[in-house]
């Protein structure tokens, strides 16, 4: 009946059990990352601010970025059992807070869902088969891209973003184990790709790349892409520049700060949750090195000049780019390997250049997820109707909660697709604004809710007289605030479009409203929400 | 003609949460208050005094703790959920190796705990015209209901047909179906059918009835527990914990066959959520016990059957 362990006498009961190892943590950290997404954002960097040093930013910016995202980690030490950070916040602030931002997080994952299936269809796909068509100088391949711009690109982008947000919609639909399958191998498929890359660039000097770049895009269009960009006004001197590595940090954040969500992990007897404590960083710090490599390795081959030139055509003056696939890691990784063996070219290729529309088909899904999650916790907590927490007795599909937001998500789809309205950097906005109140809610937890902190395993770390759960959360704030006040302000990044913007303030803005207007009419119903987090003091 | 009832479930033995129930009737102005079972802790803190009168002990890691700081720290130790055991080195050395009388410890410290809870119910509870119902459950040691009986403004429940006002029945069970630990309540499927089928022919008016059990049905959605191998450890995919469905077939075929009003159950205390089946409202508030949160719902009955349900975490 009793086993004994450590000096403690425990009886055999339900509920003891082991908590997931490292490996598990480390594997939840790196799949809740984008890491094909970077490519993307690597080529944004190098178009918008040419002098930032990436280096510094990725290795200091994604330290702090660490730091940050441990504040979802800390709360979820302290309420292990909450599921995420709209409870967090409801009930370390307010609940008007915790659904106000919670709105904000789950508008950008429908946007995020939206942006999956329009970036898979634009870019993704199209990547995959360009590269390819480019390695392996396959014209037919290369036609195909056309079909991509011509005149029926935007209903083709409809067609694969409808696609794919019902894919999304599926995924999110079946047991949590089949989704988990699916993850860990698209992830674990992304993760060689994208490992591959950077191995294949440092194994190809210059001269071999430029001699191949040549070969596959046309003679001398090495040299030319770099005339065409200072003929557009790019700058492509060397050096680095402090303001243009500093304004690096919101494409550090929007590639690493997504670790968060693997921290929901449940446990029962507990003392200082090692596995939270480890998958945020574990993940951060796999990225950063991955980012590192792929930087170091596009410069090595392809030259940071090049890279530049390349990236400042394709954001600024794409008909003077002489190239039918965005300047991505992956695509010039293709390039580089194109000499070797056509047995190992064909599937290192495709290997590399699933990273991109895969990553699309891991973090859409998640997002989808923590969308989905969302509603039911509003619904419980009667903020929503309670159907829409309803899920199917045949199949346990959250299927109104899903069908809501993909149903959203697709009518965001036709905005994206046929209007210049919403700007991508808009929706990691939406979803650092909500990191904005978690980490107040870690600043708050060991004043505002005394008992709770001091039942956790948090009470017992400080330094000096300070909780490290709230240095932990000042750390977070001025991170967030520096990203979100940057997304909304440099006019590189998207959401400083008045749309975009205003929808960023009118989200949470109109939640915080909603939140009373609800309260109001379950009040009229005989539902008092005042109930659902009011404190009861013991006797 | 309206009831409000509050329920909660799976304190574990934390004081902290339990004196937090106490209070609910008072918070939530509910009429009735209902301990839907697990009430017991499931470790001792033994507190070792050494021969120069310092006394040590392994929670949350290994300290010393000052003799005017023990009171403190059998508090926090309580309101955890675990039992505290002043001991010396000697007697500790005898008790972790004599399982015997390592149970022998659980029971007592285990029922006198209860045993003050109770008084704590009674004195608190007194004058406040609340009626407050409590059951074991299955993670509870057997020998233990006898404290629950003949108190004074409580109601132990299990196995018994109970009118909690003058429309609605209630029937209770703590027992469930059979779990990795083999808890002491932990019954086979046909046993625990049985158990609940002896209480649904005595109710007269199905309709209105509550199913006050502490496991919940299968595959309801409220039961999704971590998926565990052989070693009881959590299997995790690149999603996070992967879970899967426990709870009782024989509670999910009950609540098919007689179609209760309202299904209140507990034991997986991630299950926290709402579903229905048939007619019936299933509800399972959770339980945060660890964090000294008290997860609860909020009920209002009326003639016409559920007026309106709320969750609460308080």
């Amino acid at each position: 009946m009793c086993i004994v362990a450590e000096k403690l006498w425990v009886r055999k009961s339900s509920g003891l059990v082991r908590s997931v190892s490292p490996l598990d943590a480390f594997a939840m950290g790196v799949n809740y990352s984008g890491v094909g997404l970077i490519a993307m954002f690597m080529g944004w960097s190098y178009a918008w601010y040419p002098h930032g040093n990436p280096y510094v930013a990725y290795i200091f910016g994604g330290i702090w970025c660490m730091i940050a995202m441990m504040c979802y980690s800390l709360l979820a030490i302290a309420l292990p059992r909450s599921g995420g950070d709209y409870i967090f916040v409801s009930r370390i602030l307010h609940p008007s807070l915790g659904f106000a931002f919670n709105l904000l997080v789950v508008w950008a994952t429908v946007m995020w869902a939206s942006w999956n299936g329009y970036y898979m269809a634009t870019v993704g796909i199209p990547t995959m088969i360009g590269a390819m068509g480019y390695a392996l100088k396959n014209q037919g391949m290369l036609a195909l891209l056309s079909y991509f711009t011509g005149p029926y690109a935007q209903w083709y982008a409809m067609a694969v973003g409808t696609a794919v947000i019902l894919s999304f919609m599926l995924l999110v639909s079946i047991q949590i184990k089949y989704f988990g399958r699916y993850q860990s191998l698209l992830v674990m498929i992304i993760i060689i790709g994208s490992l591959l890359a950077p191995l294949v660039l440092f194994a190809t000097p210059r001269e071999i790349f430029v001699s191949n770049f040549n070969s596959a895009v046309g003679a001398n269009a090495y040299q030319s892409i770099i005339d065409a960009a200072k003929g557009s006004g790019a700058d492509l001197t060397p050096g680095y520049a402090p303001y243009a590595t500093f304004a690096l940090l919101p494409v550090v954040q929007t590639g690493l700060g997504w670790t968060w969500s693997s921290t929901f992990v449940a446990g029962e007897l507990k003392d200082v949750k090692k596995s939270n404590l480890l998958a945020v960083p574990i993940g951060i710090v796999v990225m950063i090195i991955l980012v590192v490599m792929w930087y170091a390795g596009l410069e090595y081959s392809a030259g940071r000049e090049f890279i530049t030139a390349a990236n400042y055509l394709a954001n600024y003056n794409p008909s003077a780019l002489s190239l039918q696939v965005p300047p991505y890691v992956y695509f010039f990784a293709s390039v580089a390997s194109m000499n070797w063996p056509l047995l190992v070219v064909i599937p290192l290729i495709i290997l590399i250049n699933l990273a991109f529309p895969l990553t699309n088909m891991t973090a859409g899904p998640m997002n989808t997820l923590i969308g989905v999650r969302s509603m039911f916790a509003w619904s419980f907590d009667r903020l929503f109707p309670s159907y829409v927490s309803k899920v199917s007795d045949r199949w346990h599909s959250p299927y109104v909660s899903a069908g809501i937001h993909c149903f959203i998500a697709w009518l965001f789809l036709w905005v994206y697709t046929f209007t210049p309205y919403f700007v991508t950097l808009s929706l990691t906005g939406g979803l650092i604004a909500g990191m904005i109140v978690v980490s107040i809610s870690c600043i708050a937890l060991p004043f505002l809710k005394k008992e709770i902190y001091q039942a956790s395993a948090l009470s017992k770390w400080h330094i000096g007289k300070v909780p490290v759960v709230s240095v932990v959360g000042v750390i977070g704030f001025i991170w967030v605030m520096i990203t979100e006040v940057m997304l909304a302000i440099d006019p590189s990044y998207g959401a400083s479009n008045a749309i975009s913007l205003g929808s960023l303030v009118l989200t949470p803005l109109g939640g915080f409203i909603a939140y009373w207007i609800i309260r109001h009419i379950r009040k009229q119903q005989g539902i008092d929400l005042d109930l659902v987090y009011a404190q009861v003091p013991p006797v | 003609m309206k009831t409000r009832v509050f329920y909660a479930t799976d304190v574990h033995g934390s004081e902290l949460v339990f004196r937090k129930f106490l209070n609910s009737g008072k918070i939530y102005k509910a009429d009735v208050m209902v301990l839907g079972g697990d009430l017991t802790g499931k470790m001792i803190v033994p507190i070792v005094e050494h021969s120069d009168h310092v006394f040590s002990a392994n929670w949350p890691s290994e300290r010393t703790v000052k003799p005017e700081e023990l009171e403190e720290f059998e508090k926090e130790v309580r309101n955890h959920g675990f039992y505290t055991y002043r001991t010396t080195v000697e007697e500790a050395d005898r008790l972790t190796s004599d399982r015997a009388k390592m149970d022998e410890l659980f029971k007592t410290l285990i029922a006198q705990t209860l045993s003050k809870w109770c008084e704590l119910a009674e004195t608190h509870l007194r004058g406040q015209n609340k009626k407050c119902f409590m059951q074991l459950g299955n993670d509870d040691m057997l020998g233990l209901d006898s404290i629950l009986e003949g108190r004074e403004n409580i109601v132990s429940t299990e196995g018994k047909v109970i009118q909690i006002d003058d429309e609605h029945e209630m029937i209770s069970t703590g027992y469930a179906n059979i779990t990795p630990w083999s808890c002491p309540r932990d019954i086979p499927e046909t046993e625990l059918s049985e158990r609940i089928e002896a209480m649904a022919k005595q109710v007269a008016n199905m309709k209105n009835c509550i199913f006050n059990f502490h496991c919940p049905p299968y595959d309801s959605g409220l039961d999704e527990a971590p998926d565990l191998d052989q070693d009881l450890k959590m299997k995790a995919s690149g999603s996070g914990v992967s879970t899967k469905p426990v709870g009782s077939v024989a509670v999910r075929n009950a609540i098919e066959k007689h179609q209760p009003l309202l299904a209140l159950v507990g034991h997986v205390h991630e299950g926290k959520g709402q579903a229905r089946i048939g007619r019936t409202l299933c509800i399972n508030p959770g339980s945060e016990y660890t964090e000294g949160i008290l997860r609860g719902v909020v009920i209002d009955l009326d003639e016409k059957g559920i007026k309106s349900y709320t969750p609460t975490s308080g």
